[in-house]
């Protein structure tokens, strides 16, 4: 293919030069090319390389639909892989290559693999590579196919979003699209019109194409500004439909700047719109379809249409000695188009009989190979049988139309087959279509198309190098399905989605099945329509917004005294202070070691809190708690684990009685929004009746946890209306009243073993109390203290801390619930789950205290936990669930789920972790003050 | 109002409220998804049986006081949970855009009088028109994320 422009006509702006890099070499275009029509106007015909065989591809398309001409632009972070050369906007200073091809699509040293393609037929990879192993060819597979290379840094540039809510969504701005929406306009209907392309029309534009009595160019230019000067109608060129979701939700994808040189940039790059419209029109246009014939995908051959838009919109003709090949009567409109500017036919050949007059040699027969690559020559049958060969730089195809019903199938709508027309079409359903969308085309094909002399050499699928032949050995291998057919050939995967193969290997499957190509049916139509950056789909979540953690109320007071906040559960917590991550170990220490001798403050704000009112609260939460609450006296606490309706351990905390009908129930901190969710569903679908109702609470209160042996001293320092003698609030007691000023409630539990008070007041007096207990605690040696110490704590005590010492088989007895359980009258959520075998079986993982006998170490967190001299890897018996060193015990503390855990108490075995194996004894899970006399001192 | 942008509001009272029976010290309530002015406070219907108060910490500390004492031995909750809130005035030409980048409510239904509940990214929100845009009210652990949403350009 020997591309020229024209000396005039097309849509782009001569004024306006622009040059280019392509492969290191310079070229140059005009403002208003497209990547592919600047390099077909440069005389390129080879722009890229098939992903599998290397095979050189020229331009088959103009748009959307190209498979071959895959291009890299830019570089570094900029780097964008994976691009349609005809997407790709020109721009001063724009650099591009092409992928899968070194040095250059024309020259490519693995252009050899194309040689070795009878022996890479499909499923290759599944019959080939599997002595030593699957993972040792795939990195060498990987490195000699692909699709460009990955940015080189992180993404600098920003994305947006948007949501939007529209009477009338239409897809498409072509002609179709347009009147579409000037009756929208006309009629008041807030419209939004999208168009993937930067130029509005679709194929009539740059055309003098009759529309209404104008020229199409004129008609285009009117209708836009009649469009642009309604104010409820919003147009958006560049802008892909690239899905459609559950309840007619469709996703657009608007490209803003990449148009742009990155010095004219500005703002986001894209935006990603979520939309929901009243009613959508789909007037998407129809791809031109290839046809089928050995050599069909040589550089040079290309889709009559696309010739038609490069003609109009660029201005760029696509070869000297051009062939057109044809079994429709739009191959006939090209031919004389290409020919009204000067760029006349040498040949047209149509494969239904001998055409009528026009430009050009006429020609009945069809193409059954080409030679040359590029292109050089095409032969042809003639419809007397014999052959004749022509020379020829640019062959035109045009094998009948498909209507572009993607987004309608997305819905869920199946396609049916029109025989006429050779194509799948859809009814209105959901989705309305409209003009080539809705099959509304005359382009009737020829009826009898014969199969490619060659198979082998007869391409369906030009970006991922599927032939006719091979859709015939998938048939064979016994393939039936077109959906495993597509997963075994890669057929109409990767960026084009089959636009341009999806029909054709249908019936080439069809009839080598001997089934009608409507018998065969068509794969499922999945978004994306055509490829969106992971940018768009991420926009402001990245970064510090990816899973922006939940903040405390006191995080500034946190911060002044050196927090390393991590997330905990969702929110960022302190995990130890003096702002050294990497002095985490001494800091835990040290912290842990303050509440054990004197006093430490933690801040406990994120544990869920839950009001629960109404005369049947007592019941409700006997049901939802594997223990018994309603017997709690008011002004009381008490433990309380939860279960779900598989018996399954989901949560615990404290539950207080502040009133005959009013509790507030502590849940941890991950599963607060689940179990307040869990209640609301409950009461609202299970248990109507109860007279119950249920608010989250957690974030209007924020709670210190006062821990240490001078806890007591402290907050009698505080001005407060509580009175903390032991007697008149002893362990698992709950008060209200007022302290330093301030609203409170107090609770006299203790997560460390310790003498411990959890103090809540408003969140807004958060950092006020906290200040003023370090304040007052000085001399006592306070110190906050954060997650990583209190888990320490708690596992020297063996306390239970769900989610790290259950996973998603521990039940209530598994963690010693069993004789509360027995003991329980009324029925509970989870109950009868625990009746069954699996619950009643020998061998359960429960949870006991691990101490290793070998030396000072920890033992592994999640080492398995082995029989002594058993081999390994091999049978666990479980898992070490929490391990810490110790500040009260001569020997680290270990905490874990083990087989048949408690009656093995006493039993050394062995912690195997990656190669190391450690001795351990299980103990009981609670190795310090067993008794509990610190904490209920 | 201060000039548009999105600015914190400091000092809303939000009382929620959940009761099937009246609640006579607030008048006639509003249908679900409304919000009527009752003096001093607002009453937003966000649920079936489901209100929000909100106004100055004062007012609906006060009008909490009274609601309590109504509806003393009904089945009811009456929580003051002004202090674990934040809200958010979204404001000027930008403000529906602002707020459509995160958020899918269709705030062409979102006209005076009326609230609704719908997410600022995943983050759960009540969202109501104010003079010259919206107001947003979530979770005060998740201000700081939604502040920081909200202030990047549309």
């Amino acid at each position: 293919m020997s591309g020229w422009r024209l000396d005039e006509g097309g849509l782009i702006d001569r004024a306006q030069p622009i040059a280019f890099d392509w492969g290191g070499r310079r070229l140059r275009g005009f403002a208003g090319d497209s990547l592919a029509s600047a390099l077909l106007a440069s005389g390129e015909t080879t722009i890229g390389r098939s992903f599998k065989l290397h095979r050189p591809r020229g331009l088959l398309g103009a748009g959307v639909e190209e498979p071959g001409a895959i291009v890299d632009v830019g570089a570094g972070a900029w780097r964008l892989p994976n691009l349609k050369a005809t997407q790709v906007e020109l721009y001063d200073g724009l650099s591009a290559r092409a992928v899968n091809a070194w040095p250059s699509p024309r020259v490519d040293a693995l252009g050899w693999i194309g040689a070795l393609h009878r022996f890479l037929p499909p499923g290759f990879y599944y019959k080939t590579f599997k002595r030593p192993d699957w993972t040792w060819f795939e990195p060498h597979i990987r490195r000699l196919a692909g699709l460009g290379r990955v940015p080189d840094g992180p993404d600098p540039d920003r994305y947006a979003q948007r949501f939007a809510h529209v009477d009338h969504l239409i897809v498409g701005g072509g002609i179709t699209g347009l009147m579409a929406a000037r009756t929208a306009a006309r009629a008041g209907e807030q419209t939004m019109l999208v168009e993937l392309e930067p130029l509005w029309g679709g194929w009539a534009a740059g055309s003098d194409w009759p529309v209404e009595g104008m020229p199409a160019r004129e008609w285009i230019a009117a209708t836009l500004a009649e469009l642009a000067a309604a104010p409820h109608i919003a147009l958006h060129n560049r802008t892909t439909a690239a899905g459609l979701y559950d309840g007619d939700l469709v996703a657009l994808d608007e490209r803003l700047s990449d148009h742009l040189a990155p010095g004219e940039r500005s703002g986001p790059r894209r935006r990603f719109w979520r939309v929901r419209a009243g009613r959508i029109t789909l007037a998407s246009g129809a791809f031109e379809q290839p046809l089928l014939f050995s050599g069909n995908d040589r550089p040079g051959v290309m889709l009559a249409s696309a010739a038609w838009r490069y003609l109009h919109r660029h201005a760029v003709v696509p070869g000297r000695r051009i062939v057109v090949a044809t079994d429709n009567d739009s191959g006939h409109v090209v031919a004389a188009a290409l020919a009204a500017r000067g760029a006349v036919p040498v040949a047209v050949i149509d494969s239904r009989g001998m055409p009528p007059g026009g430009p050009g040699e006429r020609i009945a027969g069809r193409v059954i190979d080409t030679a040359g690559t590029p292109l050089r020559s095409v032969a042809v049958a003639l419809a007397d049988g014999t052959t004749r060969s022509i020379a020829a730089d640019a062959l035109l195809m045009s094998g009948g139309w498909a209507p572009v019903l993607h987004l309608a199938a997305q819905g869920g709508a199946a396609p049916v087959f029109c025989a006429a027309r050779r194509c799948f079409v859809l009814p209105d359903g959901p989705v309305a279509l409209a003009g080539m969308a809705a099959g509304d085309f005359d382009f009737a094909p020829d009826s009898k198309p014969q199969p490619p002399r060659d198979p082998a050499r007869a391409w369906i699928d030009w970006q991922n190098d599927v032939t006719a032949a091979d859709i015939g050995i998938a048939a064979r291998e016994g393939y039936r399905s077109v959906e495993h057919l597509k997963r075994y050939t890669t057929l109409g995967m990767a960026p084009d989605q089959g636009k341009t193969s999806n029909l054709g290997g249908i019936v080439t499957l069809g009839a080598a099945l001997d089934r009608a190509a409507g018998a065969v049916g068509t794969t499922r139509f999945r978004p994306p329509f055509d490829p969106v950056p992971l940018g768009a789909l991420a926009g402001a979540a990245r970064g510090a917004l990816l899973h922006p953690p939940r903040q405390l109320p006191a995080a500034g007071l946190h911060a002044r005294y050196a927090a390393v906040f991590e997330d905990y559960g969702g929110w960022a917590r302190p995990a130890h202070y003096g702002g050294d991550p990497a002095a985490e170990a001494e800091a835990v220490l040290a912290e842990a070691r303050a509440v054990r001798t004197r006093i430490g403050l933690f801040d406990a704000s994120p544990l869920g809190k839950i009001e629960l009112r109404g005369p049947d609260a007592g019941r409700f939460l006997d049901r939802l708690y594997v223990n018994t609450l309603s017997t709690l006296k008011v002004g009381g606490c008490r433990y309380a684990l939860a279960a779900n309706d598989h018996g399954i351990v989901i949560d615990d905390g404290v539950v207080a009685r502040l009133g005959a009908e009013h509790f507030v129930l502590g849940t941890t901190t991950g599963q607060a929004r689940a179990m307040f969710a869990a209640i609301e569903e409950w009461l609202a679908c299970e248990w109507p009746d109860l007279a119950v109702l249920a608010a989250d609470v957690t974030t209007s209160w924020a709670v210190w946890t006062v821990a240490g042996r001078e806890a007591r001293t402290l907050l009698e320092r505080l001005p407060g209306t509580i009175a903390l003698v032991p007697d008149a609030f002893p362990h698992l007691a709950s008060r209200e009243g007022e302290i330093a000023g301030v609203p409170a409630r107090v609770q006299r539990v203790s997560f460390t073993g310790e003498l411990s008070y959890e103090i809540a007041v408003p969140a807004e007096a958060a950092t006020m109390l906290g200040e003023r207990l370090l304040d007052l605690g000085a001399d006592l040696g306070i110190r906050l203290f954060g997650i990583e110490a209190l888990m320490l704590l708690r596992t020297e005590k063996g306390f239970l801390h769900v989610g790290s010492d259950t996973d998603g088989a521990t039940m209530p007895h598994d963690v010693g619930f069993g004789a509360a359980m027995a003991r329980k009258q009324g029925d509970f959520v989870g109950r009868g789950a625990l009746a069954l075998a699996d619950a009643q079986r020998a061998g359960r993982r429960q949870l006991v205290g691990l101490v290793p006998v070998d030396g000072d170490a920890p033992l592994a967190l999640g080492g398995h936990v082995i029989a002594a001299g058993a081999p390994a890897p091999g049978p666990t018996l479980g898992w070490v669930t929490s391990s810490h060193p110790s500040v009260a015990l001569p020997h680290p503390v270990a905490l874990g789920l083990v087989a048949d855990g408690p009656a093995r108490i006493g039993e050394t075995v062995e912690v195997w972790d990656l190669g190391t194996r450690r001795a351990a004894r299980i103990v009981e899970p609670c190795q310090f003050d067993p008794a509990g006399e610190r904490m209920r001192g | 109002m201060a000039e548009g942008g999105v600015h914190r509001v400091e000092g809303l009272g939000l009382v929620k409220l959940r009761t099937a029976v009246p609640i006579a010290p607030l008048g006639p309530l509003p249908e679900f998804g409304r919000v009527v002015d009752a003096g001093d406070v607002a009453v937003a219907a966000i649920g079936p049986v489901e209100w929000l108060l909100l106004g100055t910490r004062e007012a609906v500390q006060s009008r909490l006081a009274a609601v309590a004492a109504a509806l003393e031995g009904t089945l009811h909750l009456a929580l003051d949970l002004s202090a674990g809130h934040s809200a958010f005035d979204v404001t000027g030409a930008d403000a529906a855009a602002r707020i459509a980048a995160h958020c899918p409510l269709d705030l062409r239904a979102l006209a005076p009088g009326a609230v609704a509940r719908s997410l600022i990214a995943d983050i759960h929100a009540t969202v109501l028109p104010v003079a010259g845009g919206y107001r947003i009210i979530v979770d005060r652990s998740e201000g700081p994320a939604v502040a920081a949403l909200l202030a990047l350009a549309p």
